[in-house]
């Protein structure tokens, strides 16, 4: 290290405390700031509400936002139940088994109409329909365990003839050939692997009687309920449906943005994020989405998600899903 | 501890020694060159693992600052919860010590803050904290426990005459703390501070691992991994090695600096134990116990109000007991707990036995062949550093997911602090002793097992304390990186499920599991000091 990279680097980490507080005392707009949970470090999967911050969609909206960056072990319900964010995001299964077990949360809104869900293997190994599971080794994150077990059943493949292994979200061991398939989504693992070179193939779960909404807003109950927090909650919706309108339309400004500013300096790659961010639009834009306005839930859709959640033995509500904010956000309009 | 007393300085681990640069140089070397080869002659996991080259390569193409970024984040976190955890520690050592009544608590706080699976406690950081306390928090308790015990070692082990001398000129315990032991607690101190700063640097990546964080090493790690970067993953693993073990080194300086008069001393846990043994037998005993639990219950419900950590995620030890004792579900509950303990248990057994056996062995041809220490003890201490999770592929890829990877993994996790500990210890004999064997032509081999073995015991002893809770993490983490099952994976899926009860009963039982394999260890020390003595 040379001497001057040396200071510049002692001076950065000196100055990362300072740098956090003059950005907590801006200026706040009328609603006041709130926190975002975000599901997962921030990567393109949030672009709309990069779009709505830095195009100062939410400041036009009177909010100020504060994006928290998730991670492999961040929650958002019990960080939404706490206060520490307004407004969250995780899968449904998630919120849903947080419901059931006493959790006073609402989904008011999704961003995957269709779950990126996917089983992921080399396409040598020849995976072409849930069946060929049988006698594979897959890799399973602790927190799919349940989605898995559900899609199995769904599909009539006895667990035990599939030898599951638990895994991350690092895909090596596929690569590697120690695993034979891998629970991934299709919009990012399967973008970040094709891009690497490797030649894989995967299964939609959506595809194979698994429909499934996936990565939701979620707030408490009594926000809903408090007047003052319920606005907030609207113009934060408000700002993130324009910002993520315009995040469909411009894959390229959202994987910018990702890589060169939201997500800055943590070794994200821009054309990789770009192709994400593409593949993303057909899970979130669909006939749906053109006739009631992104994010919207309909009967139907819930009726499908609450079916495949119990086919995984969790007990959901109609009510845990709300549209009410979308249409106070929306106005009767369907793009804003 | 006899042999601390009589000792003649040693010249190992030493920094800025030039001719122990050189061998180490050439003990790093040696790893490089046969781990080059091994991945172009044995295998390259079909491109999933890097050689030196490669990620040479990789770190050349990302350029220096990419790294230097992420890496100046990490060690500020690192830095500031290195200086929270031990000032606290340090404090609390010396509460301990001037306040007898309150040492018994302390010490238990703190066996429990270091026992504590990382694992659990992660995600409520992320609930409690905002910004980059949680990974501050992290960093500070990898640091808490080993400081409070140096410390507290080193407060004791103070030359009687010297106290007395304060005695007699009519000071009181204050001016005995302050003019006698702080200063003769001084080696112990940087001893354990040398520990703490690699400890602290690996804290805060797995911190920023968990999430919740802007930028830093961790971070970078995550996405490196999601994005297939193999050579970027492993060059990140290799800053944190290198920066754990800079912060190693500039400890060792300046504990060379600030207490010339010191000798190597080891982190010894030992010393502390030996006394505490006390008068009031059984009933004082089981009286102390019941005593202890008492605070840690305490402790646990009191951080879930002080904090209002929502009830529906924090559960206190009421609910626990509700969820181990409920008419319906607790006997269902009970049953699976001791399925997943029994996994535990063996898994944490395993790899303690394997890590400390492992690292005896090297510790002794360590000993006997200098120049093979010199070379490599900094590779382990280095190696040391690195997050296991960023190796997860390569160890089920090498090892598969059976039990020889669990074995592997907690003997990772073990081996270091042993072979530390054991290499100072058997450095350490009383000169006299060897001195008279060599008189009487024993051979180096017959002088370290009659002589240097048998008086390294006690460091043994306390290097098996220090790893116990440390295999337990390793089954923990093998569990959850490699076979899921037992303990480990549960604690991990009983949170995706919301199952917040069935997680917190986890974690207290195996945090209990610690602590009274922690206890089982000193008991066992106990005796066979007690025999060898006789």
């Amino acid at each position: 290290m040379d001497r001057r990279t040396f200071i510049k680097v002692g001076a950065a980490a000196l100055a990362a405390p300072a740098f956090i507080t003059s950005r907590a005392l801006a200026d706040t707009p009328k609603l006041g700031k709130i926190a975002y949970q975000l599901g997962w470090v921030k990567n393109f999967q949030f672009a709309g509400e990069y779009i709505a911050d830095t195009n100062k969609f939410f400041e036009q909206e009177g909010i100020a936002v504060d994006l928290l960056a998730g991670g492999p072990s961040v929650s958002a319900e019990p960080i939404v139940i706490s206060g520490k964010a307004l407004v969250g995001q995780n899968s449904t299964d998630n919120t849903a088994n947080a419901v059931a077990k006493g959790a006073p949360l609402k989904i008011i809104g999704t961003n995957y109409q269709k779950s990126p869900s996917s089983i992921i293997s080399l396409t040598k190994t020849g995976l072409k329909a849930p069946k060929g599971l049988v006698g594979k080794t897959v890799g399973i994150q602790a927190n799919n365990q349940v989605v898995w077990n559900a899609f199995l059943k769904i599909n009539g493949i006895d667990p035990a003839s599939v030898n599951t292994v638990p895994a991350q979200h690092d895909f090596t061991p596929l690569v590697s050939g120690e695993l034979d398939a891998f629970f991934g989504f299709s919009n990012d693992d399967v973008v970040q692997l094709r891009q690497k070179g490797q030649d894989v193939s995967y299964l939609l779960m959506a595809d194979y009687g698994y429909p499934m909404f996936n990565c939701n807003y979620l707030v408490t109950e009594e926000t809903l309920k408090d007047k003052e927090k319920r606005a907030q909650v609207v113009a934060f919706m408000r700002g993130a449906i324009r910002g993520w309108q315009e995040a469909v339309k411009n894959p390229a400004l959202s994987a910018q943005l990702t890589v060169d500013v939201y997500g800055k300096g943590n070794g994200l790659d821009q054309a990789a994020q770009e192709k994400s961010a593409a593949a993303t639009n057909e899970l979130m834009v669909t006939a749906d989405t053109e006739k009631h306005g992104l994010f919207w839930m309909t009967d139907k859709a819930v009726d499908e998600t609450i079916a495949t959640l119990a086919t995984a033995g969790i007990v959901a509500k109609k009510d845990l899903f709300t549209n009410e904010i979308l249409e106070e956000a929306f106005q009767g309009k369907t793009t804003l | 501890m006899t042999a601390a007393t009589m000792v003649r300085p040693v010249d190992r681990l030493r920094a800025l020694n030039w001719s122990g640069i050189l061998y180490a140089t050439a003990g790093l070397a040696a790893l490089v060159l046969l781990w080059q080869l091994a991945v172009i002659f044995i295998s390259s996991g079909n491109g999933t693992i890097p050689s030196p080259l490669q990620i040479a390569r990789q770190m050349h193409f990302d350029g220096f600052a990419f790294y230097a970024d992420a890496a100046s984040y990490t060690v500020s976190a690192a830095f500031r919860g290195w200086l929270w955890g031990n000032s606290l520690a340090i404090l609390l050592a010396l509460v301990a010590v001037a306040i007898p009544f309150l040492e018994r608590p302390i010490l238990q706080l703190g066996i429990v803050s270091y026992c504590l699976p990382i694992v659990a406690i992660g995600p409520l950081m992320m609930i409690l904290f905002s910004g980059d306390t949680p990974k501050v928090v992290l960093a500070a308790l990898s640091v808490f426990f080993t400081t409070l015990i140096g410390t507290v070692t080193g407060l004791r082990h103070v030359d009687r005459t010297m106290l007395d001398l304060v005695h007699g000129f009519g000071g009181g315990t204050w001016h005995k703390l302050f003019k006698v032991r702080l200063i003769s607690a001084l080696p112990h101190l940087f001893a354990a501070l040398r520990i703490a700063a690699p400890a602290a640097i690996l804290g805060a990546i797995v911190g920023e691992y968990m999430g919740g964080t802007e930028t830093g090493l961790g971070l970078m790690l995550v996405n490196s991994q999601q994005a297939m970067e193999i050579p970027r993953t492993w060059a990140i693993a290799v800053v944190a090695s290198v920066l754990a073990a800079i912060a190693y080194a500039a400890t060792s300086l300046v504990a060379r600096l600030m207490t010339p008069w010191a000798r190597e001393v080891s982190t010894d846990i030992g010393g502390l134990h030996a006394k505490a043994d006390g008068g009031g037998g059984w009933a004082m005993a089981i009286a102390t116990a019941l005593g202890s639990l008492g605070l840690v219950l305490f402790v646990w419900w009191a951080i879930l109000r002080g904090f209002s950590v929502p009830p529906f995620f924090g559960k206190g030890p009421l609910e626990v007991w509700n969820y181990l004792v409920d008419p319906l579900t607790g006997a269902q509950n009970r049953a699976q707990l001791m399925r997943e303990a029994v996994v535990t248990i063996r898994d944490s057994a395993a790899g303690l036995v394997v890590g400390t056996v492992a690292a005896v062995l090297v510790a002794i041809a360590f000993n006997l062949w200098g120049g093979v220490e010199r070379a490599f003890m900094g590779v382990a201490i280095a190696l040391r550093s690195i997050p296991l999770v960023a190796m997860a592929p390569l160890v089920t890829l090498v090892f598969g997911r059976n039990m020889l990877a669990v074995v592997m993994i907690g003997a990772i996790v073990t081996f270091f602090p042993t072979l530390v500990n054991m290499t100072l210890a058997l450095a350490q004999t009383p000169a006299r002793s060897r001195d008279l064997m060599k008189v009487f032509g024993a051979s180096r081999f017959k002088t370290l097992m009659t002589v240097q073995i048998p008086s390294a015991l006690p460091a043994l002893f306390t290097s098996l304390r220090t790893a116990a809770p440390l295999a337990i993490t390793g089954a923990l983490l093998a569990a959850w990186l490699a076979t899921g099952k037992g303990l480990g994976y549960a604690i991990v899926t009983t949170a995706a499920v919301s199952d917040y009860e069935g997680l917190w009963a986890r974690v207290a039982l195996t945090t209990a599991f610690s602590i009274l394999l922690y206890a089982l260890i000193g008991l066992v020390e106990r005796i066979v000091l007690k025999a060898y003595a006789n």
